[in-house]
């Protein structure tokens, strides 16, 4: 019998226990999107390229302007690693970007291995950037947390948390009960996100945390809100999972 | 089998066999057993000892084997490395309930002893409160503690990790807040009933109307947050969670083996659920008393009746600064309350009355003005002097006793007694028949005899600012309850 849920379960299980396998406990930024793409989470178009040939023949796919980021299982944190390149317009500016998130790469770890060059389209300017965060408690299991990007959570701490499985109105009231939240719902004429989908997304987001006990921590930061309607698109992931021994 | 009928042997025992208890009064397990008899027991109360034929009176067994009776629960305060022996002639003898009070097991890492007990109380099939617990409280007459306070009865049911604040705010009971408990539980380290299963009893247990835990860590999370759920849109819950600190979290683990959740955690569960939280322990008895004891407030208007401004004044800013109001009077109502009031006093709300000796203006004509008036949902009042304050204020040096002024004040005193109580009579009808609730504030506590009169018939008297939050976290809840819909 054709099951959704059984399938979800099972190509997230493979993800996860490939990652294990390695005695590796976060996701790069590809493999993150892979387990977000089974749960239906947006993620855009991107591609984990092997070479530059592969690299430019994608970005023409998709077209310019795109993101290349450098992916290795020994760099967790790229923008200190300086192995991000955003805005890239044109594919002379990619072979330049490619050589340059690989060659930075190596002077921030000498013997980081290099698995590939993910490549993505350049996200639109949205209505907002919000995170999606996920923790998992030791005594009351995955907790969601919602917030505005930047500077709202990291000095204002305005963010809000639920203990999952959470209903539609629960996530509904998770967003309202942020101060931020005017700058989703039309603040000064603006347009109104799409908080719909956003509602969808954090269930979702709950879902994937209740059904793989093995991720401790899920940080989807940034995520552009489009206008209502629009949807949402996750711009970067990070996840991390829970170290075995 | 209802939850409350497997916990029977704990909340209703018909005897109790100690373990501990010898004939050195100060010993724990003797003085459990003295609080056990000073607070009414009416069973059987049976000493068990190595040594001794007679205990404090009672005749001791030298095994629970020989005692030909039935026990119904067996509390034990001895050496912990006997605990697992005697647990095993315990099951033997059909003892189903045990309460554990000796440490000595997981909070100090000995796990293997904590196992055994608990494969010891599966074979048997033995209810265990504990180890390392400080006992039990159920009204009216079992008071299985070393705090020898037992409460009055009333519906306030609380369960704790921790044994100190379980049973030793038994204290501030008895000579401040005179609440009313159903049911105090110790959990201790929770070797085979544990947080969710009195949460469990609560939910059934009909005496009990409001619920307090103080919890470090649960140990089964998921169905502690769904009894939250269920349990509080019927019977309030207060909780006081602790260790979320650095410091908190170095100490819980040190406490009970507990690792706890942070903050932030909590408070969603708090917002998930509509649990309130409390950050110490006196906010939670005091809010505990209320919804025991008082209706919940239908909306978030409330009346100050007060004999002094700054009290006043402090109240309506802590009121309106935390969603409730006081709203001014109409100049109607304020027409009513007129000429009962000192011509300086002010009748807008806060209802000042600056001073005033007519007790009965202050305590039964304005209540009862307000109270039937529609334009307010809840009364507090600031301000009480009772027979006590005559008695400190004659307290004066030998040769001013018998100054016929003296006397006169002290006669005075005396004969207030019977005077207030029937004003005090007026209030307690007030409750019931207008249906808001109705808070006293004052500096006394329960050595005047008027605080204790009124908290035992259910009128909660508070420190000013403690009435005025108990008032604010009250029509919280109710206004969880509307957006519930319940």
């Amino acid at each position: 019998m054709y099951n959704k849920e059984g399938i979800k379960i099972t190509q997230s299980n493979k993800i996860l226990n490939d990652i294990l396998a390695e005695d590796r406990y976060f996701l790069m930024e590809y493999e993150s999107k892979n387990l977000l793409s089974v749960y239906d989470i947006p993620v855009g178009e991107y591609k984990n390229t092997k070479t530059l040939s592969e690299a430019i023949e994608f970005a023409n796919e998709i077209g310019y302007p795109v993101v290349a980021k450098l992916m290795s299982p020994d760099i967790v944190h790229k923008t200190d690693a300086k192995v991000i390149r955003l805005n890239i317009k044109s594919e002379d500016e990619l072979i330049q970007a490619y050589e340059e998130v690989i060659a930075n790469g190596k002077d921030y770890k000498s013997d980081a291995e290099v698995i590939g060059v993910n490549i993505q389209k350049m996200a639109k300017k949205g209505v907002a950037e919000i995170i999606i965060g996920g923790i998992r408690d030791k005594n009351f299991g995955p907790v969601l947390m919602f917030g505005f990007g930047g500077i709202f959570v990291e000095i204002f701490k305005d963010v809000s948390y639920r203990v999952c499985p959470i209903t539609k109105e629960e996530a509904n009231r998770m967003i309202r009960s942020i101060k931020a939240f005017p700058l989703l719902n039309g603040y000064r004429g603006q347009p109104k996100g799409d908080i719909n989908q956003l509602i969808d997304i954090m269930l979702k987001c709950c879902d994937l945390l209740m059904k793989n006990p093995e991720i401790i921590e899920l940080d989807l930061n940034p995520v552009i809100v489009f206008e209502a309607g629009k949807g949402l698109m996750v711009v970067d992931a990070r996840i991390i999972l829970k170290e075995v021994n | 089998m209802s939850k409350l009928a497997e916990f029977e042997g704990f909340f209703n025992p018909k005897s109790v066999a100690f373990y501990g208890a010898s004939n050195i009064m100060q010993k724990f397990g003797s003085i459990h057993l003295t609080n056990l008899l000073s607070a009414g027991f009416q069973g059987k109360v049976i000493p068990i000892h190595p040594k001794e034929e007679e205990i404090l009176g009672f005749k001791a067994y030298k095994n629970i084997k020989d005692i030909p009776e039935q026990i119904d629960l067996v509390v034990m305060a001895i050496n912990p490395q006997l605990i697992n022996i005697i647990l095993e002639d315990c099951g033997q003898k059909g003892v189903k309930h045990v309460i554990i009070l000796s440490g000595g097991f997981l909070e100090v890492g000995n796990k293997d002893a904590q196992d055994k007990m608990k494969k010891i109380a599966e074979k048997y099939d033995i209810k265990i409160m504990g180890p390392n617990c400080s006992g039990e409280v159920v009204t009216p007459n079992v008071n299985i503690t070393h705090v020898p306070y037992p409460p009055r009865k009333g519906g306030v049911s609380i369960v704790s990790q921790s044994g100190t604040y379980a049973v030793q705010p038994l204290i501030a009971i008895n000579s401040k807040i005179g609440l009313g408990i159903s049911k105090i539980i110790s959990v201790g380290n929770e070797v085979n009933t544990d947080l969710v299963d009195y949460l469990e009893v609560f939910e059934e247990d009909d005496e009990t109307t409001s619920i307090g835990i103080y919890f470090e860590a649960v140990r089964r999370g998921k169905e502690f947050i769904e009894l939250l759920d269920r349990i509080n849109q019927k019977k309030p819950i207060v909780i006081i969670p602790i260790g979320q600190t650095e410091a908190g979290t170095r100490s819980a683990k040190s406490h009970t083996a507990a690792i706890t959740s942070p903050g932030y955690v909590i408070d969603s569960i708090c917002e998930q659920t509509g649990v309130i939280k409390v950050k110490n322990s006196i906010d939670m008895l005091n809010l505990l008393n209320a919804f025991d004891s008082l209706p919940l407030p239908k909306g978030n208007r409330v009346a100050i009746l007060t004999m002094g401004g700054g009290p006043g004044t402090l109240m309506s800013d802590l009121f309106e600064s935390n969603g409730m109001q006081v709203p001014m009077l109409s100049k109607e109502l304020q027409m009513k309350l007129k000429p009962w009031m000192p011509e300086t006093a002010s009748t807008i709300n806060p209802i000042d009355l600056t001073y005033s000796d007519d007790m009965q203006n202050f305590l039964n004509v304005l209540p009862e003005i307000l109270l039937k008036s529609d334009e307010i949902d809840s009364l507090i009042f600031y301000g009480l002097m009772g027979t006590e304050y005559f008695r400190h204020l004659v307290n004066v040096p030998d040769f001013m006793r018998e100054h016929e002024s003296v006397v006169t004040m002290k006669n005075f005193g005396e004969m207030m007694e019977d005077f207030f109580i029937a004003l005090f009579d007026e209030i307690i009808e007030y409750k019931k028949k207008y249906q808001k609730p109705i808070i006293l504030t004052c500096y006394n506590t329960r050595e005047e005899k008027f605080v204790a009169y009124l908290q035992d018939h259910g009128i909660p008297v508070y420190y000013p600012e403690e009435g005025v939050w108990t008032l604010i976290r009250m029509w919280q809840y109710a206004k969880f309850l509307k957006s519930k819909n319940i």
